[in-house]
């Protein structure tokens, strides 16, 4: 690949899903809830308690998970149909000011991102170059495109900061913010303005596209984790007037921002809580389903790591602040399911023990319950689940997106506790290049559990094969295929193609 | 065949030597073959015809009045003489190329008649102890030789000048004298006085036909010429090739050979249509074929016309091994069966004479020589000639104990249990015979010769080697037509568009070639794989057996009252039987041979839905697959289902995707076998059905227009077929949309006729099974209740169990309880499709193996019996091709998918050695070893309870000589022999059938205290002894 691939044409449709595939959905989900409930019926007898802890952290994550998956069906019923809102809604010209926050990225990333916001159409487009690495490249870059180079002598509050800093050397109604990778579509602000026409719009959020997914199988796994919000969850969103910042692509009412006081310099997911705010003084958010910028997914395990750890400290932390919102229970609802689902780690680890739990010590969660009843109970709920995420996601989330996922559980716990301990977190730019090498630090705490399972299986095989073991066993080896899966981009030379780098891309083109 | 006219139905010379059947100057006018036939030979039919009736009638009557050692003494002798024949026809065929050299041959032919004569009456001792014949009887072999030897050249001549009045009386002349004289004789003097009414009646034929024969000096006697209406001439001859009465006619009509050349065909080849010769010499048309008009110093060098002599050689060949194949296994069972068995043969031979007689008549007469309605001739020369075969089945399945009584003149029930396979064997023969005649015309009779030859001598060895009785004469001589049949019908198999197709990618493709030797390589490995059986008959297999000795009407309404199967297995293994015997590998046969064929099924069908590496893939796990080994070795239906459904599936895909009316056709038959093999083939055919109303959607116009495709009639719908019957191309819009309703319900069609006549079957089942209760009382099914599912409840463990039969196998309790634990991995699976597109293909695929078993786990609740893996075996090859695509889909690389594959074999293998091997097998039931301990160890005395009481028929299988009652209606007597109770562990394991044993042991034991305890794989035998 000699050219950029953020200057493809995008790859994915965020539009709703077909009638059919939603009349589909509905029938998933409504068989998929009464296996739901049949699996709870099923396990939520006390006769079932086995090991009293083990049953009680069993049931703990189950209802987790069920709550998560409600809580995914009921986001995903949601409808709404956006109509495009011409820009000739609003009152006379309109003047965007465009923030392109950078810190020490490529100048070979930025400069297609640069130059096709100066492309922009449909307002006054004033382009910034936000840089907090006081790179000269960079001034450079942003001199040769004619945009404002803007650089802070105190560098604080991180990305916040630096958008904080030039909200006040600026002046448009409007802002648009873009992550220096993401290269905006020169329709962005037509299609995205028009919603501003309603005085109560203080944010219109547009998908996070990686363009990158086809070229890394770390980007393209954290793309069908991608894809499944920007898909269905965030249109359900939309419907439910949850739809929150996701800090790239994205257009804010300066009115609303200075009135929350701009972006929240004390957290590492400044765009959370600033929608928080925003809506906790009533403002509306809507989301355009329609990929109007493209941008680069992490491209190796390290990068994804600490994109995840970022979120995951940042979403856990505002818990607290979600809590004492003043919102809509509904509202309420949407955030805390959100920020939760970086407690899912948890889960995980419970789903891990409890076989490694049960060869060794012989202790078990359940009693009075054969494997072949487990096996009818648990099996529709999973498979169901499983469907309705594959049919919601239109086939966009993936096998390799969920091991993935379970790779990096131990991402959610590390967040949760230094979330505990108050330790403070650290904004960390995810890199834009990929490394070459093999990654094991980055997935080391995988690494570990599949060991401790192989191991374990191991003991329980060396101690009997009762169909009770073998059980056991088999879920030990589900899991460690599962996290092999995982973990293997992690641990194989990429074998980096020249033209598979965005920015050698951009160098050639 | 002993007099009946088995090497004369030639019929090349109607391919061969056909002039044109439409008057000179007269234009071409369209009739239909076969009447255009009939109306070319009505005239010259009728003296063969009655000759033909008057030997049957001689052979009848000599059948009802000599013993059956004696009889089989003359029908041996009526095949050599008739073997005796084959010189004179061949020369006759040479004849044909060089009329003029017919007097030389002729002189020749006799001095070597002559000589042979002589030997063979000099060398009488020896060799009638040799060929098991009284001396006198081969001396008069001798003294006919002369005769015999001569008379086919005479009446070819006769033929090729057009005396038909001579050859029509030396024709009657023949039978005639044999059942005026010879019937009479026979009464006085027996076998030995008849064989010399033959050889007298074989010499006033001769003389009836020599005034205008080729001897010299008698040629200018000729009186004036009858000549049959112009057109007749060759296909007259044919005619009298196929219906001339007498042995000696083999090869009559060589004479009137007109060769021609092939056109545009290959150098040398010859075909009907042009002439041989040109320029001077060259024969004149309208005087009809064989007579040299040219100056007489041309004559050898047309005989010598390399290509044209060497064709008629081969040709000649080609029929001489026919009469050889023919004649050959009577001369083999007279001297290798005892008298008895060699005389049930002769009659066998007889009625097989007789319809294959009939047989073959039509579809030699219909055979074209040329013209413009050539192609359609040989096509319904060999649709007649597949009719006759498929009538001398059913007449031998039907009536053929009936026609061994009306031959025999009494009942003759090794004869009875022959028939229907020799007559089978007969069929094909007439088959072959046309398909032989056909590929001489078309300028291929030196490799039909060679390989016609091959099989004669390999009949010949196998007779020799093998025919040590009646049954497996009968059985060899099947084996031999069979082979014979796909010898000369490959070629013209060959030219189907499809297979032709293949042949060139065969011919010209690497990897096509590379990968028809891997399959060919994994159907042998599956064959020989399926070959190894380990296991004895269980009850099920032993009842099907027991029914196939049943004769045919009394076997059907036995299924009708007692079974819930279809019957087409059943009349599979009905003819095995007969053709076969009854040995365990041969019952089993029909499962083995569709086991193996499976392999390159799945083949096939995963390559049209998939690609050539999941093929590939698929068909190397078919080859150890447990599930589907297992049932290639049971003798029951479930193999040939699994085949079936898997040609039945292919054939649809193929249909949708080609959109030929033959492959909707195929599809059709395909679908009407599946459910002529089991019933629960509906359930598949259910779900193709609606795979095609989902195509029919596809297909709408504004469909068409807009979307991309992606169904399985996506192809079809858009995409020609080259080289199909030309209605392959399926335009977009409402003509796509109808053509392909109309062939879909042209298939339909075609599948309600041929399943017709099994709805009366089916509703007698279902009246029979309610009237048994059901299945609860009694086992609903052969031995159904023999089965481990039993009447326990329907739980999910049964479902997993059945999912993990049908991909590793049947396992110990144990094993089944560890591998069933395994069942997290599963999750495995749901986890590697998400996120995967489905193609059309991947899901016919699922539903095809998805949905029968899921409908039998629904009925299952409803009826438990009836949720067992093996009525939805269609499932398994699907299972096989779903797994190997899965591993395709995950395993990009080479090394990665080998690794993948040898897992998955290894684990196959697995499997397969502990089902095949472990005695906990619940499916494993040794009653075979359990009879013969029993049988060893108890002596003449001994005799055996059984229970359940459906053993009966396995008991009569492995101890038929055993005295054996069932264990609830046995009484003890009062002797010193000991008491055998056989019963299945299943019964013992459960609690009230253990009661019931334990009682009845418990009442022996009162006479016979000493009690030993065998245990047998899911079998008991205890010995009580006084």
């Amino acid at each position: 690949m000699s050219a950029d691939c953020r200057l493809a044409p995008p790859q994915w449709d965020a539009s709703p899903l077909a009638p059919r595939l939603r009349r589909r959905l509905t029938v998933v989900g409504v068989v998929a809830g009464l296996a739901t409930a049949l699996y709870l019926q099923w396990l939520l007898v006390p006769s079932r308690i086995g090991n009293p802890a083990l049953y009680g952290v069993l049931v703990v994550a189950e209802l987790f998970n069920v709550a998560q998956a409600v809580g995914f069906w009921w986001t995903c019923r949601g409808r709404r149909r956006r109509t495009h809102r011409p820009l000739e809604e609003l009152a006379g010209p309109v003047a965007v000011d465009v923030f392109i926050p950078v810190y020490g990225e490529p100048v070979d990333v930025v400069g297609p991102t640069l130059e096709a916001a100066t492309r922009m159409r449909g307002a006054d487009v004033r382009v910034a170059l936000l840089d907090d690495g006081g790179s000269p490249e960079m001034e450079a870059l942003a001199r040769r495109h004619g945009a404002r180079y803007l650089r802070r002598s105190v560098h604080q509050g991180a990305k916040a900061g630096n958008i904080n800093h030039a909200l006040g050397r600026t002046d448009a109604p409007f802002v648009a913010v873009f992550d220096c990778d993401h290269v905006p579509s020169p329709a962005f602000l037509e299609r995205t303005l028009g919603h501003f026409a309603d005085r109560r719009v203080a944010l219109v959020q547009t998908p996070q596209y990686y363009a990158n997914a086809g070229e890394h199988p770390v980007a393209s796994a954290a793309w069908a984790q991608q894809s499944l919000f920007f898909g269905p969850i965030a249109r359900g969103k939309d419907a439910r007037g949850a739809m929150f910042c996701c800090g790239t692509n994205m257009v804010l009412r300066r009115r609303a921002l200075e009135e929350v006081g701009g972006f929240p310099e004390g957290s590492l997911t400044e765009d959370f809580e600033l929608s928080l705010r925003l809506h906790e003084k009533v403002w509306a958010s809507v989301y355009v389903p329609e990929v109007l910028a493209s941008g680069l997914g992490p491209e190796d395990m390290a990068s994804y790591v600490s994109q995840q750890h970022r979120w995951a400290r940042g979403c856990l932390g505002a818990l607290p602040a979600i809590f004492r919102a003043r919102l809509p229970l509904r509202l309420k609802v949407q955030y805390l399911l959100s920020a939760s689902y970086f407690l899912t780690g948890w889960t995980v680890l419970v789903y891990m023990a409890l076989p490694a739990v049960r060869i060794l010590t012989d202790a078990q969660p359940l009693a009075d319950a054969s494997a072949d009843q487990f096996l009818v109970h648990f099996a529709p709920y999973f498979g169901l689940a499983l469907l309705a995420v594959a049919t919601a996601s239109a086939g966009a989330y993936t096998f390799a997106a969920f091991s993935l996922a379970s790779a990096t559980a131990w991402v959610h716990i590390h967040a949760s506790l230094r979330c505990l301990r108050r330790a403070p977190g650290r904004f960390v730019v995810t890199p834009k290049h990929g490394a070459d090498g093999p990654q094991p630090r980055a997935v080391m705490p995988a690494l570990v559990a599949m060991a401790a399972l192989v191991a374990v299986a191991m003991v329980g095989l060396a101690r009997g094969t009762s169909p009770a073991t073998l059980n056991n066993v088999a879920f030990a080896g589900l899991h460690v295929v599962v996290l092999a899966n995982g973990v293997r981009p992690a641990l194989r030379r990429l074998g980096r193609a020249a033209g598979a780098d965005a920015g050698a891309g951009a160098r050639a083109a | 065949m002993p007099g009946t006219d088995r090497a004369a139905a030639f019929g090349v010379g109607a391919l061969l030597g056909g002039r044109s059947r439409h008057r000179a100057g007269r234009p071409a006018r369209a009739r239909s073959p076969l009447g255009a036939a009939l109306r070319d030979h009505a005239g010259p039919l009728g003296a063969p015809l009655a000759a033909g009736l008057g030997n049957v009638a001689f052979i009848v009557g000599a059948a009802r009045l000599l013993e059956p050692e004696d009889f089989a003494a003359l029908a041996a002798f009526v095949a050599a003489y008739t073997l005796l024949n084959l010189p004179g026809a061949g020369l006759a065929a040479a004849g044909a190329i060089a009329p003029g050299r017919l007097p030389v041959l002729g002189r020749k032919l006799a001095r070597w008649g002559a000589l042979a004569g002589i030997a063979i009456a000099a060398g009488a001792g020896p060799l009638a102890g040799a060929v098991r014949m009284p001396v006198a009887m081969v001396v008069a072999l001798g003294v006919a030789a002369p005769a015999a030897m001569v008379l086919g050249l005479a009446r070819g001549a006769g033929y090729g000048e057009h005396r038909h009045r001579d050859v029509a009386r030396s024709l009657l002349v023949e039978p005639a004298v044999r059942l005026a004289v010879g019937l009479p004789v026979l009464g006085a003097a027996g076998a030995v006085g008849a064989a010399a009414v033959v050889v007298a009646a074989g010499y006033l034929s001769l003389l009836a036909a020599l005034p205008m024969s080729v001897i010299p000096g008698l040629a200018g006697r000729a009186g004036p010429r009858r000549r049959w209406p112009s057109g007749a001439g060759s296909g007259q001859q044919a005619a009298s090739g196929m219906m001339s009465a007498s042995p000696g006619d083999a090869g009559h009509g060589w004479t009137s050979l007109r060769l021609r050349w092939r056109s545009g065909g290959r150098a040398g080849g010859l075909r009907a249509g042009e002439d041989v010769t040109d320029g001077p010499g060259q024969r004149d048309e309208r005087d009809g074929p064989g007579q040299w008009l040219g100056p007489p110093e041309a004559a050898p060098v047309a005989a010598a016309a390399a290509p044209h002599a060497r064709h008629a050689k081969y040709a000649g060949l080609v029929f001489a091994a026919f009469a050889v194949l023919q004649q050959q296994d009577l001369l083999f069972a007279n001297r290798q069966l005892d008298p008895a068995a060699a005389g049930s043969f002769a009659i066998v031979s007889t009625v097989g004479g007789v319809v294959a007689f009939a047989a073959m008549t039509l579809p030699l007469v219909v055979l074209p020589s040329g013209g413009a309605h050539r192609r359609h001739r040989v096509n319904v020369a060999l649709a007649l000639a597949a009719v006759g075969a498929v009538t001398a089945l059913v007449i031998g399945a039907v009536a053929g104990p009936g026609l061994v009584g009306l031959v025999r003149g009494e009942a003759d029930p090794l004869a009875a249990r022959l028939v229907a396979p020799y007559l089978a064997g007969m069929g094909l023969l007439a088959v072959a015979r046309v398909l032989a005649a056909e590929r001489c015309a078309a300028g291929r009779a030196r490799p039909t010769a060679v390989a016609v030859g091959a099989v004669a001598v390999g009949h010949a060895v196998a007779l020799a080697l093998l025919g040590r009785g009646a049954a497996r004469v009968t059985a060899v001589t099947l084996a031999a037509m069979m082979l014979l049949t796909v010898v000369v019908g490959l070629p013209r198999l060959a030219r189907v568009p499809t297979l032709r197709r293949a042949l060139d990618a065969l011919r010209h493709d690497r990897s096509v070639q590379r990968s028809a030797l891997i399959l060919a390589g994994l159907t042998i490995a599956g064959l020989g794989l399926r070959l190894i059986v380990v296991r004895g008959l269980w009850v099920d297999e032993a009842i099907s057996v027991h029914q196939a000795h049943l004769p045919l009407a009394v076997m059907l309404d036995n299924l009708r009252q007692t079974d819930v199967h279809p019957p087409l297995h059943h009349l599979i293994l009905w003819a095995t039987v007969r053709a076969f015997g009854d040995g365990e590998l041969v019952v089993r046969l029909p499962s083995i041979i569709a086991g193996a064929l499976t392999v390159p099924a799945v083949f096939g069908l995963a390559k049209e839905l998939f690609d050539r590496r999941t093929a590939m893939l698929a068909a190397t796990l078919a080859v150890p697959a447990p599930f589907m080994v297992w049932y290639s070795q049971e003798a029951r239906m479930y193999s040939l289902f699994m085949l079936v459904a898997v040609l039945s599936a292919w054939a649809q895909v193929a249909a949708l995707r080609r959109g030929t009316w033959s492959a909707w056709l195929l599809s059709g038959i395909c679908a009407a076998a599946l459910v002529a093999t089991q019933w629960f083939g509906l359930v598949p055919l259910a779900v193709q059905q609606v795979a095609c109303l989902v195509a029919l959607a596809r297909a709408r116009p504004h469909r068409a227009r807009g979307r991309a495709k992606g169904a399985l009639q996506a192809d079809g719908a858009s995409a020609s077929s080259p080289g199909g019957d030309g209605g392959g191309a399926q335009p977009q819009g409402y003509t796509g949309l109808k053509r392909l309703a109309a062939r879909w319900a042209a298939s339909l069609a075609v599948m309600v006729v041929l399943l017709a006549p099994l709805v009366p079957f089916l509703l007698d089942q279902l009246a029979a099974y309610q009237a048994r209760g059901a299945g609860l009382q009694l086992p609903s099914t052969a031995g159904t209740a023999a089965s481990d599912t039993g009447q326990d409840p329907l739980s999910v463990y049964a479902a997993l169990a059945n999912i993990i039969w049908a991909t590793v196998g049947y396992h110990s309790d144990q094993a089944m309880a560890q591998i069933a634990a395994l069942w997290p991995l599963l999750l495995l699976g749901a986890l590697g499709v998400l996120g995967r597109k489905w193609s059309p293909s991947t899901k016919l695929c699922v539903a095809l193996a998805v949905v029968p078993l899921t409908f039998l786990y629904v009925l299952g609740f409803f009826k438990r019996d009836l949720f067992e893996l093996r009525y939805a075996a269609g499932i398994a090859p699907l299972v096989v091709i779903l797994v190997a695509r899965s591993a395709t889909a995950v395993a990009r690389s080479r090394v990665a998918l080998g690794t993948v594959a040898a897992l998955l074999v290894a684990l196959s293998f697995v499997g397969l050695a502990d089902q095949q091997t472990n005695g906990a097998n619940p499916r494993l039931y040794d009653f075979e070893g359990a009879l013969a301990r029993a049988e060893a160890g108890g002596g003449p005395d001994a005799v055996l309870a059984y229970a359940p009481a459906y053993l009966g028929d396995v008991i009569d299988y492995y101890a038929p000589d055993m005295r054996a009652a069932p264990l609830d209606e046995f009484v003890p007597d009062a002797g010193t022999g000991p008491v055998y109770v056989l019963v299945t562990d299943r019964l013992v394991n459960d609690k009230v059938g253990a009661g019931r044993v334990g009682f009845e042991l418990s009442e022996l034991e009162k006479a016979r205290p000493r009690v030993e305890r065998i245990e047998r794989p899911n079998v008991t035998l205890w010995e009580l002894t006084p």
